[in-house]
């Protein structure tokens, strides 16, 4: 299997060295659109959101010698926990390379909704709350805080801010107590004047 | 109404208790209200590398509109403006670009294996077309139109009516002469052997 | 004299508010207690909002840059790295969709009641402008941040206007378009038209909203609060200082669940992240492109419709509206009520199952 992988791998280099032709896997996209039921892009791994192929920032036909350097070690990055970089990734891209290795990324290929499990949910790279594999799951940015499910958000948001909004409640209950003291005070007033004006006439 | 009635206890009583909560809420609100504001003005806790990411990225942004301008120059002071090399072109793949006029257009190989250019715009509401040819059509995914990537006629029952209009061209070899031609209602003179294109560029032009 | 009545005549000596007559209205004026009385908190909960969006709006101002460079940067700068940056910008989103939100039930609650009524037709033609101002405030500040949706859904717009051109005879067709141009600054949307907006939500139209919000405030100060009801109204309460109150109170609970909104849920957790990207004028519109939901009741229609009828129904459905005071002069409330309901249904319906609706009619679309 994993002479199998690194013939693949040497052989994509190889192209890829020539033609300056990306390879991405656009199976991982397919499965997050269909599973999730949301629109999205290469930019959930990629650099650039049309993908590694093309001359655009963050494109293969963009790349520095230096830079195609780093692309090629993560390419070689056949084992997790390898320190990459790769300048045509983001950093959920990148560490997906890191945390899975190339070798096992192929042959998810044929099993896209596993990566969720290979990734586990002990990384959060935006520090929204939700780990980086269910907003894979999700269909939602991994890199972005303000962008995750909707109720998922909503419930750690109202953990983490749970003192200042018992501090705003209190704040408002006081203030909504006083305004009806106040009508009370004015309405026994009011009731009064009427009962004046009742036994004058 | 306080000059007519004498305010009784129980009335004052509520009225001391909503003058508390009153101004304690209304207190504890202010505070809160200072305290963001002083934060939003005098807080930013930026690190390094985000800041360095921040001017990266705002530089990257402002060279971005810098190329939009210069593609703008170029289309007011140039006749030609070179498109693509004739061999990038694709049947299934198109090439984004910039006419004329400043809006996007595609550039495909035709079935004639001569430039096949259209207006990226979509005839119903303006929006950018995929570059990507499915069934020979190409799909504006804002309101599902597909047009037929040959002429430009959009399919039965799209929202867009009208067909994407089609760009005139012309292809020059390395030393800049014209080989072949295509005007705007397509007609096409010159050379049309693909073999003999194989170096040349594809422009679109101002006449 | 105790010390109190002191206090109080000294105030009332160097502010003589008593002479303004609008006190005077304040002092006499009296809101009916019936089953609908609900309905005339909307209009201050609306006011409310809208006053958020100008506070949370100037705060934004001093961190937004208006050009297509920088816009979207400045908006995630703000986001990211000022403190308070995104409770601000989010509390200005959720406020705009409340806002919204709220004068769209307060239309439908004065409509319902009838309180456009002689002598309020005016009251009820301010309410119409108000409405509108504020709609175009929602689509002019959705392009700012500069993303994907919000210049691909404001070319969209933009360009459902200069369509209407093509339905008009003669040197009218050209109209549309130079409207669209005139707001637009150019043949497309760019650094023109994004200054432009700018000026518009931030200057303008703000300017337009109070102006039309003090006639509108003016009016139901001099004709007092409508009676709201066909049977004659049993209670009577004071507007000041019961209703008053009241409506402060309503404002607390309010203000509460936009607080907690801000702090708790990004807006734009519910637009997939491609259209969140910043806009890129050579790249394909990406797939989802949609205006604010409090379109869709005119979104939806528009993508399902043939355009003439739907541009024909929407001149119809304007001038429905701004003659109400004359049209429904004879209907009773009861019969008001029910048009009230099904324009409430046909806004729920349109809102919340807009895309069912649409899958299920053209599937695969949008």
């Amino acid at each position: 299997m994993y002479k199998k992988t690194y013939l693949f791998i040497l052989s994509l280099l190889v192209i890829g060295q020539f033609n300056l032709k990306g390879y991405s896997f656009p199976q991982l996209e397919e499965f997050v659109a269909k599973h999730s039921g949301k629109p999205v892009n290469c930019a959930m791994c990629h650099a650039n959101d049309a993908g590694p192929t093309g001359n655009d920032l963050g494109q293969l036909g963009h790349m520095t010698v230096a830079q195609m350097a780093k692309v090629n070690i993560a390419r070689l990055a056949m084992q997790p926990g390898q320190n990459v970089d790769s300048p045509i990734l983001n950093r959920f891209g990148n560490h997906i390379v890191e945390t899975v290795g190339m070798q096992k990324l192929i042959t998810l290929i044929a099993q896209p909704q596993d990566l969720a499990t290979a990734l586990g949910n002990k990384s959060d790279l935006d520090g929204d709350g939700i780990p980086d594999s269910e907003e894979y799951l999700d269909g939602t940015d991994p890199l972005n805080r303000f962008n995750g499910d909707p109720l998922k958000l909503f419930k750690i948001n109202l953990s983490r801010n749970l003192i200042v909004i018992c501090i705003i409640s209190g704040a408002l209950g006081l203030l909504v107590f006083g305004l009806a003291q106040v009508i009370q005070g004015f309405k026994i007033i009011e009731d009064l004047e009427a009962k004046e004006v009742k036994d004058k006439t | 109404m306080t000059d007519s009635v004498k305010v009784p206890q129980t009335a004052r009583r509520h009225f001391l208790k909503g003058f508390i909560g009153i101004i304690s809420g209304a207190a504890i609100l202010s505070v809160g209200a200072v305290a963001q504001v002083f934060a939003y003005f005098f807080g930013s806790k930026i690190t390094k590398p985000e800041k360095v990411k921040f001017l990266k990225t705002s530089i990257e942004r402002m060279q971005a509109v810098t190329s939009q301008n210069e593609l703008a120059l170029e289309r007011v002071e140039n006749d030609y403006i070179l498109v693509s090399q004739y061999n990038d072109l694709s049947k299934t793949s198109g090439i984004y670009f910039i006419d004329y006029t400043m809006k996007p257009a595609l550039a495909f190989l035709g079935d004639n294996d001569l430039p096949n250019l259209l207006s990226a715009k979509c005839t119903h509401l303006g929006c950018t077309v995929g570059n990507e040819v499915n069934n020979g059509t190409i799909l504006c995914p804002c309101h599902i139109s597909y047009f037929n990537v040959q002429t430009g006629v959009p399919n039965a029952g799209s929202p867009a009516k009208l067909p994407l209009p089609k760009l005139n061209w012309v292809i020059k070899d390395k030393q800049g002469k014209i080989l072949t031609t295509c005007t705007d209602d397509g007609k096409i003179t010159g050379v049309m052997d693909k073999k003999l294109l194989q170096d040349s560029a594809v422009y679109i032009s101002k006449v | 004299m105790t010390a109190n009545n002191k206090v109080f005549s000294f105030l009332q000596e160097r502010f003589p508010v008593e002479k303004l007559f609008i006190f005077e209205l304040f002092e006499h004026k009296v809101v009916p207690v019936h089953k609908a009385s609900w309905g005339y908190y909307t209009g201050g909960l609306t006011f409310l909002f809208f006053v958020i969006q100008v506070i949370t709006g100037i705060f934004l101002l001093f961190y937004y840059e208006p050009t297509i460079s920088d816009a979207n940067l400045s908006v995630e700068n703000l986001a990211l790295n000022i403190n308070g940056g995104f409770f601000i910008h989010n509390l200005h989103t959720w406020s705009s969709s409340l806002m919204i939100l709220c004068g769209m039930i307060h239309f439908l609650a004065t409509f319902a009641m009838k309180a456009f009524e002689k002598p309020r037709e005016f009251t009820w033609i301010t309410g119409i402008l108000l409405l509108g101002v504020t709609f175009t405030l929602g689509f002019t500040g959705y392009l700012l941040p500069w993303n994907q949706i919000a210049v691909n859904a404001t070319k969209v717009g933009l360009q459902s206007v200069q369509s209407v051109g093509q339905l008009l005879p003669g040197v009218l067709a050209q109209i549309p378009k130079t409207i669209v141009t005139t707001f637009q600054g150019g043949d497309e949307v760019g650094q023109p038209t994004l200054s432009r907006f700018y000026v518009l939500h931030v200057v303008f139209l703000p300017l337009a909203v109070l102006l039309i919000v003090s006639v509108h405030l003016l009016l139901v100060q001099l004709h007092g609060i409508s009676k709201g009801s066909d049977e004659i109204p049993k209670r009577f309460e004071k507007f000041f200082p019961e209703f008053i109150l009241k409506d402060f109170i309503a404002w607390s609970i309010a203000f509460l669940m936009v607080f907690i909104l801000a702090v708790g849920l990004p807006f734009e957790a519910f637009l997939p992240y491609p259209l969140l990207e910043p806009f890129n004028a050579l790249g394909a519109t990406p797939a989802g492109i949609k205006p604010e939901w409090y379109f869709y009741f005119v979104y939806y229609p528009l993508e399902l419709l043939p355009f003439p009828v739907l541009v024909i129904l929407s001149l119809i459905v304007m001038g429905i509206l701004i003659f109400t005071p004359w049209i429904f002069k004879q209907t009773s409330r009861k019969v008001l009520t029910y048009i009230a309901l099904a324009m409430g249904l046909y806004l729920f319906t349109v809102t919340v199952f807009g895309q069912q609706i649409y899958s299920m009619i053209k599937p695969g679309g949008g």
